[in-house]
């Protein structure tokens, strides 16, 4: 969901999100809790005391359910999936599109296809392959698995960094809680490489803030642990998102492999089941990859394959390494905590990335 | 600790009931069925057998018993534009002249919707956002004559939807006064916070 505060006239509605999931809400009415089912369609709402006050479910296709007994959910307009619900019009807003809960499909064509290697992506105004019950779509261009551990959603990573970048505009959690796979960034590589960048470091903070807020008081959420991450390129910050999910079947599965991705990100280990390693159960890194201007040709390769392609040196270290001197799971546990400020991080991202000659405040 | 506000449902599985029937092809659906008493203990999953037609428009079945099934019509010059809906949900759609996906950055969609005998008049943005939707009192599309409301969305330059106008119509058609909705992200709170 998304959206914390609403205003219509005098009355007043505030959203409270934890680890992404909108859990409760506060109006006139006071506190109001909502619960959501496997697709993070809002279910039923109880009182502050956790009294239940009303309730709805779903057809596949998220029409509402005629067919319970009690009262219908009023307070909020979150609905199917989390998406807002105008039921007058009976359209809910998918953010990037509207969505027809009778019809069953958006009402307006995608303006991406995002997965070209899947064919029915190519049928634009299809709602999650037609397979509504598994899957949801957070932005109205991809779709994703809501209780499987694959993530099947293919980001719209053009799209969401245009949203990123345009111009001193905030950047949105829902956009950026959409993931992405390697195969898709590389794809579009070269149109982020030119065409998009973060120039200032709010943009750069932002990001990281972000992706440390997505991580609090998750032990287990390995799918929905979306790294916002920052890359060096040549004098610019570049924003992609990372699908960590990647991760689990490397070899290395301590590392956050990727799409030769940098900046903040964690990853999830299980102790007892991750080989290779295990030692705790997050690892969070802060760094940043360079030289991957020259090398884009390799994403989608393990990290301990991409660093030694960074570094020209197949033996030597890390681009992780040399950038943060083995700081970075600090980092990340500290922007956890709350020590570490995300602004002071971004600034620190520059100076170590000037003080190689590497990147340079604009 | 665990948090979740995952809600525990109680043994009603329809969810599983549904069976919908596509079209390998196109991906277009070609119908839906759910089953109409939502309570029954057992519920089957139907396997229907596969279309073997070849043409667009799939000829209607009736649905089988204890099902409501609803027939989704397509036309042959837009593969994946629904036109109509038959059987247990009835509607019809009309699209601009843009809403043709075989047109590469030319798509805006649905501008004209009559479902279940409400019909509702589309309007889109240059960027392709819903503009606004007029819920029509009589008339048609085409023609309309008097609303019963109406709602008009303005979106940032990220195109979050950030503001609702909603305006009602009293019985003679003559438009009253709107009520406005402001939408606030949560990042923009956030961020709010953190500049302090």
């Amino acid at each position: 969901m998304g959206g914390a505060y609403e205003v219509t006239g005098t009355n007043i509605k505030k959203y409270y999100s934890i680890a992404g999931m909108t859990v409760a809400m506060k109006d006139g009415s006071g506190l109001q809790y909502l619960l959501t089912d496997h697709l993070g369609s809002v279910v039923a709402v109880t009182d502050a005391s956790g009294t239940l006050t009303s309730q709805q479910r779903y057809l596949p296709f998220g029409q509402v359910r005629t067919d319970l007994n009690g009262p219908r959910i009023t307070g909020t307009d979150f609905g199917y999936t989390g998406q807002r619900n105008i039921s007058y019009i009976n359209l809910l807003d998918y953010k990037s599109r509207w969505y027809d809960p009778l019809l069953g499909r958006f009402i307006s064509p995608d303006s991406i296809i995002p997965d070209p290697s899947n064919p029915q992506s190519i049928n634009r105004y299809t709602y999650v392959l037609n397979q509504p019950t598994n899957l949801n779509d957070p932005t109205g261009h991809c779709f994703s698995g809501a209780i499987i551990d694959t993530v099947l959603c293919v980001a719209a990573a053009a799209a969401i960094v245009a949203i990123l970048t345009s111009g001193g505009s905030n950047v949105t959690p829902e956009a950026l809680t959409a993931s992405a796979n390697q195969q898709s960034i590389a794809h579009k590589y070269e149109t982020l490489q030119y065409n998009n960048k973060i120039t200032n470091l709010e943009q750069g903070a932002k990001l990281v803030s972000y992706a440390a807020k997505q991580d609090s008081g998750c032990t287990s959420c390995f799918v929905k642990n979306v790294g916002a991450v920052l890359s060096g390129g040549s004098g610019i910050l570049q924003p992609f998102l990372v699908d960590l999910t990647k991760n689990k079947s490397l070899a290395s599965p301590y590392y956050s492999q990727g799409i030769g991705q940098s900046g903040f990100s964690s990853v999830y280990q299980d102790p007892v089941s991750d080989s290779g390693g295990g030692n705790q159960l997050h690892h969070y890194w802060y760094y940043v990859q360079v030289g991957y201007e020259t090398d884009n040709r390799d994403l989608g390769y393990g990290l301990d394959w991409f660093h030694e392609h960074i570094l020209g040196d197949p033996k030597g270290m890390s681009s992780q390494d040399l950038i943060l001197g083995h700081q970075g799971i600090d980092t990340g546990l500290a922007l956890r905590n709350g020590t570490l400020k995300p602004r002071d991080v971004g600034q620190w991202m520059l100076d170590t990335l000037s003080s190689h000659g590497i990147m340079h405040a604009q | 600790m665990k948090f979740s506000n995952r809600a525990i449902l109680l043994p009603d599985i329809w969810i599983d009931s549904v069976v919908g029937e596509y079209r390998a092809g196109l991906g277009n659906i070609i119908r839906v069925f759910y089953p109409r008493f939502w309570k029954q203990s057992i519920h089957i999953v139907k396997c229907l057998p596969a279309p073997t037609s070849t043409s667009i428009t799939q000829t209607p079945q009736p649905p089988a018993a204890g099902w409501v099934g609803t027939n989704y019509t397509y036309t042959p010059s837009h593969p994946h534009a629904v036109t109509a809906l038959s059987g247990g949900a009835v509607a019809s759609y009309q699209y601009d002249a843009n809403g043709n996906t075989l047109a590469p950055g030319a798509s805006v969609g649905v501008t004209c919707r009559v479902e279940m005998g409400l019909t509702y008049k589309q309007t889109y943005n240059p960027e392709n956002r819903l503009s606004t939707v007029q819920k029509l009192a009589s008339g048609d599309c085409a023609t309309p004559l008097t609303y019963s409301a109406s709602w008009s969305f303005s979106y940032d330059g990220n195109g979050t939807r950030v503001e609702q106008l909603y305006t009602t119509y009293d019985a003679n058609g003559t438009e009253q006064s709107g009520v406005i909705t402001s939408y606030f992200t949560l990042f923009r709170v956030l961020w709010a916070e953190l500049m302090k």
